[in-house]
C-alpha cells in the first residue's frame, strides 16, 4: 500500500472550493483505459472512477458523476488521497474518516462521500478481477 | 392553495419581502395560502445561519406550520456556511428540493 501514502494524508483537511474547482474541470475531460461499474443510488446520484494503472499503481485517476457539487468534491478529494498509491482496496479510508476530510460539509450531505468511496471500490474490484483473468 | 417560495434575487428580499411581509403574515396566520417550502439562493442563505434573528423567527414558523426550509448547497458552500445553518435545515439542489417537497407538493412555486 501505500500505507505511507495514505497515512501521510489521511488527516488532511481538503478545501471544498479547491476540490470543487478542480473536480468540475477534470470531470469534463480525460478518458481512462479502464472504468469501474457506476455506483447508483435510488435518488439518482451516480459516480464511477477510471484509472491508468502502471506497475500496480494508480498512475492517474479520473471520475464521472452526477452534477452534485458535494459528490464532485468527494470524488476529487478521493483522487487526491489515493492517486499514486498501489491498487488495493486497503488504501481506501473508512467512510467515517473520509467524509470529514472535506471541510464544511454538513452531516446530512456527508453520505455522498460513501458514494464516491463505493464507486472507487468498484474500480479496484474491476482492476483486480481483470488481473486475475490475466493470471 | 399550497405555494413554495424560491428566494432567487438578493437586494431587499430577505430584510423586506420575507421579514416585513411574508414572515409577519405567517406569524399572524393571515398569509392567505399554505406555504409548504422556501428555498434560498445566493446571499439569501445567510438568513438560515444559526443565530440569525430573522432566521430564528422563520424557523419557529416553519416548525409550527410544517414549512420546508432549504438552502442552495453550492451557494452555502461558496459562502462557507453549509455547516453553520440552523439545526435541521438542509442544503441541496433541485433534486433534493423536489424530493423533499414530494410528500407535500405546492400548487405554485413563486420565485422572488
Amino acid at each position: 500500500m501505500s500505507t505511507r501514502h495514505y497515512s501521510s494524508q489521511s488527516s488532511s483537511r481538503f478545501s471544498f472550493q479547491s476540490c470543487l474547482e478542480r473536480g468540475v474541470r477534470t470531470r469534463r475531460h480525460g478518458i481512462a483505459p479502464m472504468y469501474g461499474e457506476a455506483l447508483r443510488t435510488p435518488s439518482g446520484l451516480w459516480a464511477r472512477f477510471g484509472a491508468h494503472v502502471h506497475q500496480a499503481r494508480f498512475q492517474t485517476l479520473h471520475f464521472e458523476c452526477s452534477a452534485c457539487v458535494t459528490l464532485v468534491v468527494y470524488c476529487q478529494a478521493l483522487i487526491d488521497l489515493i492517486e499514486g498509491a498501489e491498487v488495493d482496496a486497503s488504501i481506501l479510508p473508512a467512510v467515517d474518516k473520509f467524509v470529514v476530510c472535506v471541510r464544511g460539509v454538513p452531516p446530512v450531505m456527508q453520505m455522498r462521500g460513501a458514494i464516491a468511496l463505493g464507486a472507487c471500490r468498484g474500480l479496484i474490484q474491476k482492476i483486480e478481477s481483470n488481473a486475475l483473468e490475466v493470471v | 392553495m399550497k405555494v413554495a417560495y424560491i428566494f432567487a434575487t438578493q437586494r431587499h428580499n430577505i430584510s423586506y419581502v420575507l421579514a416585513r411581509m411574508i414572515l409577519p403574515q405567517l406569524e399572524e396566520g393571515r398569509h392567505g395560502v399554505e406555504v409548504v417550502g422556501m428555498f434560498f439562493f445566493e446571499d439569501n442563505n445567510y438568513v438560515l445561519v444559526d443565530g440569525d434573528v430573522i432566521g430564528e423567527r422563520l424557523r419557529k414558523v416553519a416548525e409550527d406550520q410544517n414549512i420546508l426550509l432549504m438552502g442552495c448547497d453550492q451557494c452555502c458552500y461558496e459562502r462557507e456556511i453549509a455547516d453553520r445553518l440552523m439545526p435541521g435545515v438542509p442544503i441541496g439542489c433541485f433534486p433534493d428540493l423536489y424530493g423533499a417537497l414530494a410528500g407535500n407538493m405546492p400548487d405554485q412555486i413563486i420565485t422572488l
